[in-house]
């Protein structure tokens, strides 16, 4: 009798699992057959939240937690977003690529607005770029030009409605949504609650290779792929050295043993050659240096110690060899090989 | 001993099979229907789709009336002049007619950063299009960001609700996944299509800006916002999806906002450096040549965007805007 029940009562809760199963399994073949296009593979969908304080993102491990970072005179006005090497695009959409090609992780981002002036709001975008290097090569890419630098950071400058900096592992961007002396008091608020979080830059070694006279502050690029626009001329640092007058692009790419930076320079003489440039004969006190002529402009490419160190598009010839001739002796001088 | 434990005692080796290929069945059943139903791929380009007919929302043509630019201090006199040299917006617009403003609102960003169409544009347009007659105004764009954020912070919302114009959300039962004629990759694409098809004009405007794949994000490029799915796919072939993308949509009018040009960083940009002021409206009815002259706002030409000689070549429209004689004035 105690079976017959029993078995009664199985047959019950089975056939209402079953039939809840299938009730979520038409669900799914509903959904599935009509997307929500605007909506399809989308995972993190901001949310725009008027007038509520969010939750934190901290839970799930990020060195932030966003709403800490909250600056005085302004409330948390949007959820975190928090977006990965998939979902990027959804945020920054043609700029991801930019973040991808350089080590990207995470991008959380959030929005404070101001508690009067509601015009007034700023939002965070924090990239983890897993790296020091990478997050100052997509920090030097995108560098304003008229972004006046912090004197107590070292890679970090401020504009008009914005501050910006690469800091520990991470490319950080805070901008407001307008100009103006409150969002710049804010945003600097931001930048060094963020800042006692990461401590201090790193500098990146390789770039000391360049210091001299010449140097211009702050100038430097770090490109991981395709530096110049020239497909696998990679790990390149650019600067900017100002001789005679004239601001002067050089580069150098290692250290590398003698024959990757011969395959180096055979592969970046060639990409130019193919392009339309012309080799042309100079004497120079720069050992083996190329220089090519290219629609007007010179390139040369020479080995500087353990380096690929050259000058790109210099104005004029005798531009290009005085200032690879200041590069070259800049880098043997300083990696100790003078 | 629980009942539970009487009723594990009592069953029989044979129950206990039979129980266990049911169970069995019952789980490879579901896994073999939901293995066959699942689908794998999402809205994927393909060859069968509806066809991308979408009506031809051009004016007869005026010799001499292409192309205006129109350089100033404001935005809505500007807007207001350029329009006027084309003819005045009674040109474009009749009595009774349903029109369509697609803007760039792809982020959920202040119309003070330039990567958003500026309110007053859209504001500008819709009152000169009810001024001549318009039965309806709406907007609408499929942004990259969530669409009530970018309909909101960008100023757009605001403007909509001033003027009275409809704001269309990108819903999913606005969406059709069509296919264009000699198209390579919008096939059976999902695109925010029925407002459209509901429409009797369309006034495209969007502000110039650089755009770290493309070159340069203008006329051409703010038809990308129509695109559903997973549309950052055509990125691997950005040039070829403008060119399609001017293919299938023939606008009665684009209106190109040069005031502040986004010069670097964009599509998004973030700060006021990246912006320039140029203070320049460009309205045409060749989407291709406003393109190619918003091009020289960002410094480039015509050869540093392929996508321009692409769209050209499909006859989309002339890269050669000073063919068209366009008018030129300061106000």
């Amino acid at each position: 009798m105690i079976r017959d029940h029993s078995i009664k009562r199985e047959t019950i809760i089975g056939a209402f699992i079953l039939a809840a199963l299938a009730l979520v399994a038409v669900a799914i073949l509903l959904r599935q057959a009509h997307y929500n296009l605007s909506e399809y593979g989308l995972g993190n969908k901001e949310k725009i939240v008027r007038g509520k304080t969010a939750g934190s993102e901290k839970a799930r491990g990020n060195t932030f937690d966003t709403a800490t970072l909250v600056p005085a005179g302004f409330r948390v006005y949007t959820d975190a977003e928090i977006y990965d090497s998939v979902t990027l695009y959804e945020k920054i959409d043609g700029k991801a690529p930019l973040y991808l090609s350089s080590g990207f992780r995470e991008l959380v981002t959030r929005r404070y607005m101001h508690t009067v002036q509601k015009e007034l709001w700023i939002e965070i975008f924090l990239y983890d770029m897993g790296s020091f290097n990478n997050a100052f090569s997509v920090y030097s890419q995108q560098k304003r030009a008229d972004g006046v630098s912090r004197p107590d950071v070292q890679y970090c400058y401020t504009t008009e409605n914005s501050e910006v900096m690469a800091l520990g592992t991470y490319y950080i961007e805070i901008n407001g949504s307008r100009g103006g002396a409150v969002i710049q008091k804010a945003a600097a608020e931001i930048s060094l609650k963020i800042r006692d979080t990461l401590g201090t830059a790193r500098s990146i070694n390789v770039l000391d290779y360049l210091k001299c006279a010449e140097l211009v502050p702050q100038s430097e690029i770090y490109y991981l792929n395709d530096a110049f626009g020239m497909e696998g001329f990679s790990r390149v640092y650019s600067a900017k050295f100002l001789v005679d007058g004239v601001r002067t692009t050089v580069f150098i790419s290692g250290p590398y043993d003698y024959n990757t930076r011969q395959a180096v320079i055979k592969s970046y003489t060639g990409f130019l050659v193919n392009e339309g440039a012309v080799a042309e004969k100079i004497k120079s006190s720069v050992k083996d240096i190329t220089l090519l002529n290219f629609d007007g402009s010179y390139e040369t490419i020479f080995h500087a110690g353990d380096f690929v160190a050259g000058v790109h598009e210099a104005d004029m010839k005798n531009r290009a060899i005085k200032v690879s001739e200041i590069l070259y002796n800049t880098v043997r001088k300083n990696s100790g090989g003078e | 001993m629980s009942k539970l434990s009487d009723d594990a005692i009592n069953i029989t080796r044979r129950e206990f099979i039979k129980r266990s290929v049911a169970a069995g069945s019952a789980v490879a059943g579901t896994g073999g229907i939901s293995y066959l139903l699942y689908d794998r791929t999402g809205p994927v380009t393909g060859p069968d789709g509806k066809k991308a007919n979408f009506p031809d929302f051009t004016v007869p043509a005026i010799p001499g009336k292409y192309m205006s630019v129109v350089r100033g201090a404001g935005r809505d006199a500007c807007l207001r002049k350029a329009i006027e040299l084309l003819g005045g917006m009674d040109r474009f617009i009749s009595r009774g007619d349903r029109v369509i403003i697609k803007p760039n609102i792809a982020f959920a960003s202040s119309p003070s950063l330039g990567a958003t169409s500026h309110p007053d544009i859209v504001t500008g347009i819709a009152r000169m299009c009810y001024a001549a007659g318009a039965e309806s105004v709406s907007i609408m764009d499929n942004p990259i960001n969530d669409p009530a954020g970018c309909y909101l912070l960008s100023g757009i919302e605001d403007a909509a609700a001033q003027i009275k114009a409809k704001l269309i959300y990108p819903g999913e039962n606005l969406f059709e996944k069509l296919t264009l004629e000699g198209g390579r990759l919008i096939r059976n694409w999902p695109v925010f299509s029925k407002p459209l098809m509901g429409a009797t004009k369309l006034i495209g405007t969007a502000p110039v800006k650089n755009h770290h794949r493309s070159g340069a994000s203008m006329s051409m490029k703010n038809w990308y916002g129509l695109l559903g799915g997973r549309r950052n796919i055509f990125h691997q072939n950005i040039h070829l999806i403008i060119t399609e993308l001017a293919m299938m949509f023939k606008p009665t009018l684009v209106v190109l906002d040069g005031f502040d040009v986004m010069m670097q960083n964009g599509p998004t940009g973030g700060s006021l450096s990246d912006l320039m002021q140029k203070n320049t409206i460009i309205a045409s009815t060749d989407q291709v040549a406003a393109d190619s002259f918003g091009a020289g706002l960002l410094g480039m030409t015509v050869r540093d965007l392929p996508y321009l000689s692409m769209a050209e070549k499909a006859g989309a429209g002339t890269t050669d805007y000073a063919s068209l004689k366009p008018v030129k004035i300061e106000v």
